[in-house]
């Protein structure tokens, strides 16, 4: 039996698919573009042609994400807080707070016994976000790949003082043809990201062990930055992408069993 | 001619035009007089022959009139009505009465006065505590209300009329609360987007007409003629101020889940408490309307000892709750905060402790009484209540 | 005869003007880049070419990137620069409107120019024209086709955001549902119209008004903003150099100042 999970992110499209033993047999991550729908049924159908499965065989498919109402082949679909809490779980059976920063937003979740006990999120505003890094790496003129190891060798972070994305480039750029250095300033762009989630997170009370996960979670300088902010070291999935499609997965796999021991096929 | 329809179809036909009925009656002589708030006592209103209606907002009207006279960071319920107030859509009314219930209100309804003409305006001061003098003062802001109402008309206000006008709403808050009692049903026998759409709708009319078309609509619930169709909805209680728009309702019926039971002003805040009758009708009507379950109003166990005993007092002032989570088997709390409001907002954390005391799961959710401000909304109501499952 | 510039140094453009006698002589536009000092020289070197016979006696600067007109003898406000060229334009009105990329302003003003209040964004960039050039560059448009494509819409359709960050997410969005650009253009102008309007009103419009700054050029804006407003507009032919030209006025008032002592 097999289990797929879909996660309909605004920038990336990802699907998991595991078996009844929650082996993963595939990952894959594409860019969403602007069709949902046609997307993510090539996706899907991609990622079963790599492993050599037809798609009769997936018993649940479990959608999720931002575009998630737009997988018609989807059996049912969940919020994303709650996938993510079940792949992070999975991952990391200790884990008792997630801080979750996305392209579009962030999120933070107490878990309790494997479930969502609480969340938070921002979903109001770029600052926060990794929207604001890749609005910043397209000024700047910056990969963002290499925002991780540039902040890593700053001496002071630049403090920015606009709340507003718009506005925080512009006062960078200012920080550029004042001299100050690179490096100082992807640090305190990183800064300033981690404070605002830190701050909305905190308000679930941070606990050990917190996993760092989606997006953001790959860049080596963000999570420096927040282990500075919260005074512990953080845990790291090998694929911070892809934990929300294996919750998603995972829960496929949940809701058949239960499905079929009510007797339902 | 406007009553031929009956129950939900004529639910309906209100809803589409609230002023139409109010308009007929007019044309027969009667007034209208608007009010914003539950602790406006609409019995004196009835007992003088006006006809009370309750003013509504309007989510999809953009607020474009208000940024002169009320500042952003404001109610925006109320910024929301006194713009379709100033966009004409309440010119029907010959009057209108507000109460100190918050400051917000009392702020726009002297804006309203400010601005546009009426025959008749009326504002109720109230006490913000339960103590005696406060009970006191209140009985006298009441008199007063009672006296502006009978300058106004020319006529005096019998003992008789305000016994009668008592009954009367006392029999139409019992009928509500049959109507709730439906609710208590798996599935409900009454939606809740449809329970709203009743509420909305007896708000507009005269109360001996509101009771009328409740028996109906009760007739029609009990034959199973408005049920939702699904079972296995996970039962939801959403507690707050004034929540007359569908949409966080609707939101909430997408996924899954139907709100059985309330604790707002347009629901149970109003109907779930009688007026008392006594040989002193006013004093009966004083007492009742202090009661109300608002946050605006500071109750302690024992008057002059905040927190000197926390669960007690938690108890004073939320096991109406507890009881309405046992009795309509209420699976999860949604705390409804519009933004800016302070009387609601400071009684969030003692909310989330009585409720979490109670091991009942809950949400809090901040709401601008806007369709745009719904989209952030989806995805931490169907999270919470993915975690009922 | 004696000529005063003005030259505005905006977050996006950057716009020169020279006034003599009167009227306005010459002016330039061009982007203002990275660097504000050399765009400043850049705009001195056009005006003064275009202007030999003129003898230029005071500068006076404004914009986001003012201070970096090292030889300008004034350095103005925005708000006051705006006033000045408005009521220069036409001594009649009292309320100006200016669009800019970063921000947008609402001034009331009495006679002469002189600003009686005025209203800004400043906590974010909504209400400005950030928004329209991140949903054009979005949909591949230039920002000059984008008003007059709105107007072709039929059905306009409607935006849940007003953040230039966000509208781009939104965008992408409609584009899914499958809505029409027109309708998504139209859709975004009256968005922020909307939040202009808002901001308007919040100050008290009085006739006559007038609306400003590079949002002026937009026709899509500006009947958008006419509707939002429901009132009439007077729109000058060069809306975006009214600031220069305010700072160029205002460099004229001081100079006549420094005459009299």
């Amino acid at each position: 039996m097999y289990f797929a999970g879909m996660d309909i992110g605004s920038s990336m499209t990802k699907v998991v698919i595991i078996n009844d033993a929650h082996e993963i047999l595939i990952r894959k991550a594409t860019p969403t573009g602007a069709r949902h729908s046609l997307l993510a049924r090539k996706v899907f159908d991609d990622a079963l042609s790599i492993i050599n499965l037809s798609p009769d065989s997936i018993s649940y498919v479990l959608a999720t994400g931002y575009g998630r109402v737009n997988v018609p082949f989807a059996h049912r679909h969940m919020s994303e807080i709650t996938c993510q809490a079940a792949g992070v779980h999975a991952l990391f059976p200790k884990a008792k707070t997630i801080i979750d920063i996305g392209g579009q937003d962030a999120k933070g979740v107490k878990l309790g016994d494997g479930r969502v006990i609480d969340f938070i999120m921002n979903d109001k505003c770029a600052a926060g976000t990794g929207r604001f890094l890749e609005v910043l790496s397209d000024s700047l003129d910056i990969p963002l790949a290499d925002f991780g190891h540039l902040s890593l060798q700053a001496k002071t972070a630049v403090e920015i003082n606009n709340f507003c994305t718009v506005f925080a480039r512009d006062e960078l750029t200012a920080c550029i043809s004042r001299g100050r250095h690179i490096h100082d300033i992807i640090a305190g762009v990183h800064d300033a990201i981690t404070m605002r989630v830190v701050n909305m997170v905190n308000r679930l009370k941070i606990e050990p062990e917190v996993v760092f996960t989606a997006g953001l979670a790959t860049n080596t300088g963000m999570v420096r930055s927040i282990e500075n902010h919260i005074g512990f070291p953080v845990s790291i999935p090998d694929h911070p992408f892809t934990t929300v499609a294996l919750g998603a997965a995972i829960l496929a796999r949940k809701i058949w069993l239960k499905e079929k021991g009510k007797g339902n096929s | 001619m406007l009553d031929t329809l009956h129950g939900m179809s004529r639910v309906s036909q209100v809803l589409a035009d609230r002023s139409a009925r109010i308009r007929e009656l007019k044309a027969q002589g009667k007034k209208a007089v608007g009010y914003f708030c539950s602790y406006v006592p609409v019995e004196i209103l009835t007992a003088m022959d006006l006809v009370p209606v309750r003013i509504l907002g309007d989510m999809d009207e953009p607020v474009t009139e208000m940024d002169t006279v009320l500042p952003t960071s404001f109610c925006p319920f109320l910024r929301n009505c006194i713009n379709t107030v100033f966009r004409g859509r309440y010119d029907f009314l010959d009057g209108v009465v507000g109460a100190h219930s918050c400051d917000a209100q009392e702020k726009s309804i002297h804006v309203w006065k400010s601005k546009i003409k009426y025959e008749f305006y009326h504002y109720l001061d109230m006490p913000a505590t339960l103590h005696p003098w406060g009970a006191d003062m209140y009985r006298s802001s009441l008199e007063k209300f009672k006296s502006s109402c009978e300058a106004w008309t020319g006529k005096p206000l019998s003992g008789e009329a305000l016994e009668a006008s008592i009954l009367a709403h006392n029999r139409h808050r019992s009928l509500v609360r049959e109507l709730y009692e439906l609710k208590r049903f798996d599935p409900p026998l009454v939606s809740g987007s449809d329970t709203l759409r009743i509420l909305t709708a007896i708000s507009g009319l005269p109360v001996d007409e509101g009771s009328a078309l409740l028996e109906a609509v009760i007739q029609e619930a009990r034959a199973g003629k408005i049920q939702a169709d699904t079972q296995d909805k996970k039962r939801i209680l959403v507690v707050g101020a004034c929540l007359d728009a569908l949409p966080l309702i609707r939101l909430i019926e997408d996924f899954d889940a139907d709100v059985v039971m309330d604790d707002n002003c347009m629901g149970a805040r109003t109907y779930f408490r009688d007026v008392s009758i006594t040989k002193d009708p006013m004093q009966g009507l004083a007492s009742r309307y202090l009661d109300l379950t608002c946050a605006r109003t500071f109750r302690e166990t024992v008057a002059g000892e905040f927190r000197k005993d926390h669960a007690a007092d938690l108890e004073t002032r939320f096991a109406h709750l507890g009881n309405y989570i046992e009795k309509w088997r209420v699976e999860g709390v949604v705390i409804q905060l519009v933004r800016f409001c302070d009387p609601f907002g400071y009684e969030v954390p003692e909310l989330k402790d009585y409720l979490n005391s109670i091991n009942i799961p809950n949400l809090y959710l901040e709401t601008e009484y806007t369709t745009g401000s719904l989209a952030p909304l989806k995805t931490r109501l169907q999270t919470f209540l993915e975690t009922l499952l | 005869m004696n000529g005063y510039i003005g030259i505005d140094i905006g977050s996006q453009n950057s716009k020169g003007v020279v006034i003599a006698d009167h009227s306005i002589i010459a002016h330039y536009t061009c982007a203002s880049g990275v660097n504000h000092r050399q765009t400043a020289e850049k705009i001195r070197a056009k005006l003064l070419d275009k202007t030999p016979h003129i003898r230029h006696i005071r500068t006076a600067a404004t914009g986001c990137g003012a201070k970096r007109v090292a030889w300008a003898d004034d350095q103005c406000s925005d708000i006051q620069s705006l006033a000045r060229g408005i009521c220069f334009f036409d001594n009649t009105i009292r309320t100006v409107v200016e669009v800019g990329d970063r921000f947008s302003r609402v001034v009331r003003l009495g006679q002469g120019g002189m600003v009686i209040d005025f209203s800004m964004n400043h906590r974010c960039a909504t209400g400005a024209g950030v928004f329209l050039q991140v949903i054009a560059k979005i949909l591949q448009l230039d920002i000059g086709d984008i008003g007059p494509l709105s107007l072709k819409s039929t059905a306009a359709v409607r935006f849940d955001t007003g953040c230039a960050v966000f509208g781009e997410t939104e965008v992408i969005t409609r584009i899914c549902e499958g809505h029409r650009i027109e309708d998504i253009l139209a859709g975004a102008h009256h968005s922020l119209a909307e939040k202009i309007a808002a901001m308007a009103k919040g100050i008290g419009l009085e006739k006559k008004c007038a609306l400003a700054g590079g949002g002026g050029l937009n026709t899509g804006l500006a009947a958008a903003i006419r509707k939002a407003l429901g009132i009439e507009l007077v729109i000058p032919p060069r809306p975006d150099i009214i600031g220069a030209l305010g700072a160029a006025v205002i460099a004229g008032q001081k100079s006549g100042h420094q005459a009299k002592r």
